[in-house]
């Protein structure tokens, strides 16, 4: 069994190419027709020039996006099914979508005009998306911890509880929205990185890698918890102080994600159960391999959403959703209840 | 190891479930605790190792107060053999083992941890399932996987120091009767290498066989505490178990106590012969 997971290793490895493949066709496919092909061998300087602009400026950072939402929703969808051991755990349940969400509808909705206007150029959405995230998951984790001690079970019930309120609101809002903000709040809820740009991933890079160092100390504390926090605290391992890591690195990474592109669904819940099913349960495997599936899956999810529609595009949250629930079906009926690995 | 347990209490669900408990621990000595169902010994066994609060009282390893240790130096002077280990993480017993090691055996080299590992499995008669998935191990293989585990914690600790103090609740309880002596027989050895074991045992004939002394825990209370022969008295299984008189019997070589229950026997019954009809 240990030498099946040396050989998950290198199945593991074998996904960095591979994404760096689906990168690199993301880059070269797309509504406009121009391609590395244009860029190389158009006889003309115009045409080169456009197609450069439309491959460095539009889909690079584009592509580049969509894999660190991907990667960042993997792994956090990881993280959560580990520290609730619940497979069902998605990085939404900490809040961090629903605050965004809420954040974000109320600039959409309420500040419609002073965006247009120009303030804050185009940041005011995924700024407000950030601070909300931030502050509903401090403050369920504020709500969850008592004497030191956090409850995974209260954050994730009085996450659940914000979700369904702050569903609420967003309603309200959208009773309220005239038509264009209707327009941008469907394509804020079900995602799109239509508004990537290279500052944008600028802003989100610190944020990835905070996370991503996060995680590194996160993996060996976490397999420990499975077995249940009192064993994990009885071996010596720092559990009050992984849960916090464990929100922290969520909220880091997942918040500025969903503040710049959306709550995009299903990659955070089914991306690890995939990965589980090659590397088993060790979260030292479990993280990366999530980081880098659902890279891959969300930047294909993209390209197939620019491509289907072109050149109109559809939102990625329903590429993902649309794939991802017959996939996640198939797998319940491979692997039927107590099989499912965690 | 020394534990010292002085006038400990502990609360849960509003009240006091365990009240004023007094125990020592010496270096190489076992004890065991036995008491009815829900007498406090789990409980104990949990304020023994920090997993609960005090709501009174002191606990102290080797002198130092149990609050002023950390999780990981907590790690390196105790380990828990909890009554029930729930998971359903699929990892196979040698993974599980090896987590133990990871924290109290922090700056060992990986290849000594799997030594240890290894080691611990074998002890326990597991050497031969060390690549298993444990979901897929019967229940007494499982316990005496998380019985390696427990004790490759403490042995990845113990570098030049004498072994920690090993608590085992119900160590026995999935256990044949051959496994039942293994584990009793790995405890004997772990007191006889200068650790000290502590272990809740409801086989009283086990307690009285292996133990040093033993605590006898009734609601809450430690009722009484000594030598096996001072404390399994009719008057005491009596009070604490309702067992009748007459069923504590002296063992002939070891000349340590033994009760063997005798009105399960009807007396109608005792005039039957045991053996076969076609023979008579
Ligand atoms: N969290 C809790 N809330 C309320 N009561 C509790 C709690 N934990 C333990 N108790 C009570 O404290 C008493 C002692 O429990 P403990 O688990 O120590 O018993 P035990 O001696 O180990 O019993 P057993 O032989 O059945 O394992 C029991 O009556 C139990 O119901
Ligand atoms: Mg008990």
């Amino acid at each position: 069994m240990r030498a099946m997971r040396v050989h998950a290793g290198w199945i593991l490895l074998s996904l960095l190419p591979l994404l760096i493949l689906v990168m690199l066709v993301a880059v070269e496919v797309g509504a406009s027709g121009a391609g590395i092909g244009t860029l190389l061998h158009a006889p003309d300087v115009a045409t080169r020039n456009l197609a450069w602009m439309v491959i460095a400026h539009i889909r690079a950072p584009r592509v580049v996006l969509a894999a660190m939402a991907g990667a960042a929703l993997g792994a956090a969808g990881a993280t959560m099914q580990g520290l609730f051991r619940n497979p069902l755990a998605d990085p939404g349940l900490i809040g961090v979508s629903s605050g965004a969400a809420l954040a974000a509808s109320c600039v959409i909705v309420l500040g419609v005009d002073m965006a247009q206007s120009g303030f804050l150029n185009g940041w005011a959405v995924p700024l407000a998306g950030m601070l909300g995230s931030f502050l509903v998951t401090l403050l369920l984790y504020v709500f969850a911890t008592r004497a030191g001690i956090t409850s995974v079970t209260t954050v994730l019930l009085a996450g659940v509880a914000f979700g369904a309120f702050s569903g609420a609101l967003t309603g309200i809002l959208i009773f309220r929205a005239n038509d264009t903000a209707l327009r941008d709040l469907t394509f804020w809820t079900l995602g799109s990185f239509s508004g990537a740009n290279w500052e944008r991933i600028g802003l989100l890079s610190p944020f990835l890698v905070l996370a991503g160092v996060i995680a590194t100390r996160l993996a060996v504390p976490l397999n420990a918890m499975l077995l249940g926090e009192a064993d994990a605290a009885l071996m010596g391992y720092p559990v009050e102080r992984t849960k916090r890591l464990a929100m922290l690195g969520v909220a880091a990474s997942v918040g500025p994600v969903v503040a710049f592109v959306g709550a995009i669904g299903f990659v955070g819940v089914v991306v690890p159960h995939l990965v589980r099913l090659v590397t088993g349960p060790d979260h030292r495997l479990v993280l990366p391999g999530s980081a880098l599936l659902g890279a891959i899956l969300l930047t294909a999810a993209d390209t197939i959403a620019r491509l289907v529609a072109a050149p109109a595009e559809l939102p990625v949250g329903i590429i993902t959703a649309a794939l991802g629930t017959p996939v996640f079906v198939w797998l319940l009926s491979r692997i039927h209840g107590a099989d499912i690995p965690s | 190891m020394t534990l010292e347990i002085q006038n400990a209490s502990a609360r849960a669900g509003g009240r006091e479930i365990v009240h004023n408990l007094d125990l020592a621990l010496a270096a190489g000595e076992i004890v065991a605790v036995v008491g009815p169902n829900g007498a406090g010994k789990s409980t104990l066994l949990k304020l023994a190792c920090g997993l609960m609060p005090l709501h009174g009282g002191e606990i102290r390893f080797d002198g130092s107060k149990i609050g002023s240790l950390s999780a990981g130096e907590l790690s390196r002077r105790r380990a828990l053999l909890p009554q029930e280990c729930p998971m359903r993480a699929r990892f196979t017993a040698l993974e599980l083992v090896l987590m133990g090691t990871a924290i109290s055996g922090q700056g060992r080299p990986m290849a000594e941890r799997v030594a240890i590992a290894q080691d611990t499995l074998d002890r326990v008669g597991l050497s031969s399932f060390m690549e298993r998935d444990i979901m897929t191990l019967s229940g007494g293989e499982r316990q005496r996987v998380h019985l390696a585990r427990v004790l490759a914690q403490l042995e990845a600790a113990a570098r030049n120091g004498a072994p920690g103090c090993l608590l085992l609740d119900e160590p026995l309880s999935a256990q044949d009767m051959a496994r039942q002596r293994l584990i009793l027989q790995i405890a004997k050895m772990h007191a006889a290498h200068g650790g000290s074991v502590l272990l809740v045992l409801h086989d009283l004939n086990w307690a009285a066989a292996c133990a040093d002394r033993i605590v006898v825990m009734h609601q809450g209370r430690i009722q009484s505490h000594g030598l096996p022969r001072d404390i399994l008295t009719s008057e005491l299984l009596h009070d604490v178990f309702g067992i009748p008189d007459g069923c504590i019997h002296q063992h002939c070589s070891t000349g340590r106590p033994f009760v063997v229950p005798h009105d399960l026997v009807m007396p109608e019954d005792i005039n039957k012969r045991e053996t076969p009809c076609i023979l008579q």
